[in-house]
Order: structure tokens, then sequence, then C-alpha cells
């Protein structure tokens, strides 16, 4: 069965630079905290994008975290997936 | 948690998929066999590092014991024991058959039809099932002080309860009694062969006939594994046993979790041992630095600006321990006075190494 492509879902946004990750990672090894949990799952999160597009030629579509729920959730998806459905009609 | 891990013979833990069911279970294992238990977890569908970091083989037939050098690491000692096994709803199967039939040549039998390899991967509720009858295995052996189940991952974490009785509603379906005729008088037997042949009509003989061997052959077994999920029905009323709603912060994952306390009370008169909310927020300590409180002249640009950074992620951090922390008392008042509450961290990289699997053993009940 061919396959379309993946959706890769919340997927969070890094906002640190490559310089920032590195020094603030040093710090972080031994200064704890409040806010270094959601450093250290960006960086577990990128470790899996990596591995994940390393492993298949599909077009991957990520979809970002988003802090909703309900209708809201929903909208904020359907306007994220809808490129991905106009490309395909 | 400690009284619970303590004292009981079998612990069962439920809980939405994906909610962290089989780490919690080895970690509640792992806390009993500290205290000097005799403990076994089963496990359903473990992470291939779990189950490399416990030594958990899926081609076993028996329960492995936890390597040495692990032992020593996470503190069991004699006679303390821990032991694990992947449950494989097949071999359960098959072993029920050859202790149920009445020759080993009915049981080859019946374990090489064809009919009987296919339907039992496809039962509905097999994996609960077999579950079930696995759990009734050991208490009835008594080799363990403790064990642990990590039930399948299910929709509804009832669907393990509920499956002896949609076990016997297979059993007494009609498509299973065309096959299994009870006996009768002339008439019936005359009405039996007719129907005998409509099939071989329909199916051509041989197959019909490995469809009679099966149904014929099958019927007393899974009588018996029904009467046996039906006394562990029972057993699982007794002090015993604790039933442990497992569950994460996720929406979702919280509504199956009251649901199930519900519907464990009033269809089955069976009394909730506890949550357990797993990755939570509300275990973050208080006390914890702000990225703020680290900016000062001495630091670089680019640390500054990561610092600033992070500060917006800790403010989204200390919404999320206020919403952790409301929840758990939502669950606390949901429990009562009856069942236990507790919040488990969140593990950075999820339970993969030995550190990890006694932070969170040492979170269920404290060393």
């Amino acid at each position: 069965m061919h396959i379309g492509g993946m959706i890769l879902n919340r997927m969070p946004r890094d906002p640190f630079s490559v310089e920032e990750r590195a020094d603030l990672g040093a710090l972080l090894k031994s200064n704890s905290m409040i806010g270094e949990l959601s450093f250290w799952r960006l960086a577990s999160c990128r470790d899996a994008h990596t591995t994940l597009v390393s492993s298949t030629n599909l077009h991957i579509r990520q979809i970002p975290d988003i802090a909703r729920q309900g209708p809201e959730l929903v909208n904020a998806m359907v306007a994220n997936l809808a490129p991905l459905v106009a490309d395909h009609a | 948690m400690r009284n619970i891990v303590e004292t009981r013979r079998v612990i069962v833990c439920c809980g939405a998929g994906g909610v962290g069911k089989t780490s919690v279970s080895a970690a509640l294992a792992l806390a009993a066999a500290r205290q000097g238990r005799r403990v076994l977890v089963i496990t359903i569908d473990p992470s291939r590092r779990l189950a490399d970091l416990m030594g958990i083989s899926r081609r076993s037939e028996k329960p492995v014991r936890l390597p040495e050098d692990l032992q020593q690491a996470t503190g069991i000692a004699a006679p303390g024991l821990l032991d694990t096994w992947v449950l494989d709803p097949q071999r359960i199967a098959d072993t029920a058959v050859r202790a149920l039939t009445k020759t080993p040549r009915e049981a080859e039998r019946l374990l090489g039809n064809r009919v009987y390899r296919n339907v039992t991967q496809m039962i509905a509720g097999m994996q609960e099932y077999t579950a079930v009858e696995a759990l009734h295995g050991f208490v009835k052996e008594d080799r363990y002080d403790l064990v642990v189940l990590d039930t399948p991952p299910s929709r509804n974490a009832l669907q393990f309860l509920e499956s002896p009785s949609r076990l016997r509603a297979f059993i007494d379906g009609r498509i299973f009694n065309l096959f299994v005729p009870r006996s009768g008088g002339k008439i019936f037997r005359t009405a039996s062969r007719m129907v005998d042949t409509v099939l071989d009509i329909g199916l051509g003989r041989d197959t019909r006939r490995e469809l009679q061997d099966f149904f014929q052959g099958f019927a007393a077994v899974l009588r018996q594994l029904t009467s046996n999920a039906t006394d562990m029905r029972s057993y699982f009323r007794s002090p015993q046993v604790s039933f442990l709603s497992v569950t994460s912060p996720a929406e979702t994952a919280l509504r199956e979790a009251f649901f199930f306390a519900d519907q464990l009370k009033t269809q089955f008169n069976i009394p909730l041992g506890g949550f357990i909310l797993n990755r939570s927020m509300a275990c973050r300590r208080e006390e914890l630095a702000h990225p703020s409180d680290y900016i000062d002249g001495k630091k670089s640009a680019v640390l500054c600006s990561a610092l600033e950074k992070l500060a917006r992620l800790a403010d989204e951090e200390h919404r999320q321990r206020r919403e952790a922390k409301a929840l758990l008392a939502k669950l606390k008042e949901k429990a009562g006075t009856e069942a236990r509450c507790m919040a488990l961290p969140i593990i950075q990289q999820g339970v993969t190494d030995v550190g990890s699997l006694v932070a969170l053993a040492d979170a269920l009940v404290v060393p």
C-alpha cells in the first residue's frame, strides 16, 4: 500500500540557536532551575525528529505542540494541515 | 502506596494506552522486591529499552529472573527477588489446551487445527482474557508473594474484566452451537445430520470437519478457562488484590480513569485501590531557581539570551504545575478516603536505565 506521508504531532517549537543551546545546556548540567524540563524535552524531540528523517524518504509534516483544548485545538490543527490537503487536492 | 506494595498478593495496573502502565508496573514490582518480597511482574508490551534493561524476553516460556548485577544495583536482596514475564496470548492458550485436554494426542490435534490457530489470535479480548488466565495460574501456584499485572492497553480498561463474559457469549452463541450440538433424541440427531450435509455443501467436508473438531475440542477447554476467569473475578474482590488506575494528565486518559473507577465499583463491586497520576508536573520542586536569577553582567550575551528564552518556558512550566496540582486535588477528591492517590514525576527520556527505574520506584515507596 502506498503511504502518502507522515504527520509528526506535538513537535515543540525550538526557540534556541545552536550556540544558545550549547551554552545553556552546559549551565543546566550543574544548575537545576525551572524550565529545564522543557529544555531537555526539546533535545529529545530534536533527536527523535532526526532519527525519523534519517529512516524514511516519506514527506513528514510537523504539527506543533498546541496548548489548547476542544474546538480551539481542532481549528488550530485544521489551519496547520489545510496546506497539506490543498497540495493533495 | 507502601501498604499496598507490602501487603497485597496481586496488583493490577489498568489505564488507557500510553500512560506508562508498563513502567509503573515494573517500578511497583521493584519497590516490593526491595522490601524482601518474591515478586513477578507480567508485562504486555514492554518498550525495547525497558525489555533490554530488565532482561525481558518475549520468547521466554517461563518467568525470567532479573539479572544479578541489576538486582544489586536496584537494592534487591534475598529473600526478595524479581521475575518478569511477557504475556503471550497464544502460548497461554496452548498451555491451557495441553492442561485441559484428556490426552496429549487430543491436545496436539487441537493445537494443530488451523481454525484454532487463527481463532485464538482473533477472538476479541483474547489478550485480556489470557492475562486473567495467567494470573489464575500464578496465584494458584503460590510461588510468589506478589504478582503485578500490567494489563493490555485498552481504550476501555474494563475490557480486562469483561473478557470472560464476552467469551461465555461466544461459547453460548448460535455459531458455536451449530458445530457443537448438545446430545438429544432421534429427531435431534437427524436434524444434526442435515445440518452437516448443508455445511458440507457450503464449506466442503474437510473444512466442516476441521471446524467441528475445533469447536468440539475447544468447547471443553473454553468452558474451563471461563470458569477460571469467573473464579478470578471473585478473587479480585478480596483484600489481597488492589486495582490501581494509572493515568496521565491528558484529558482522555483522565476521563477513562474516572469512568473506570465508577464502573469498577458499580458493575463489578470491586473497590479501586488507588490512582497513580504519571508524568505529573505536580512533583516538581517548588524551590527551584528561576532562569532570570542567573542573568547577570558576567554571563555572555549568548547565554543571557538563552536564559531569557528559558524564562518564558519556565513561566509556562509554572502554569503547568498549578494545573497539575489542581488535577491531583481533583483525583484525591475522587479517590476519597478509601483509595490512595499519588503523583509520579516526569522521567526525562523515559524509564530506560537503572537510575530512572529506581527513581520511579523511590517515588512510589520512599526507601
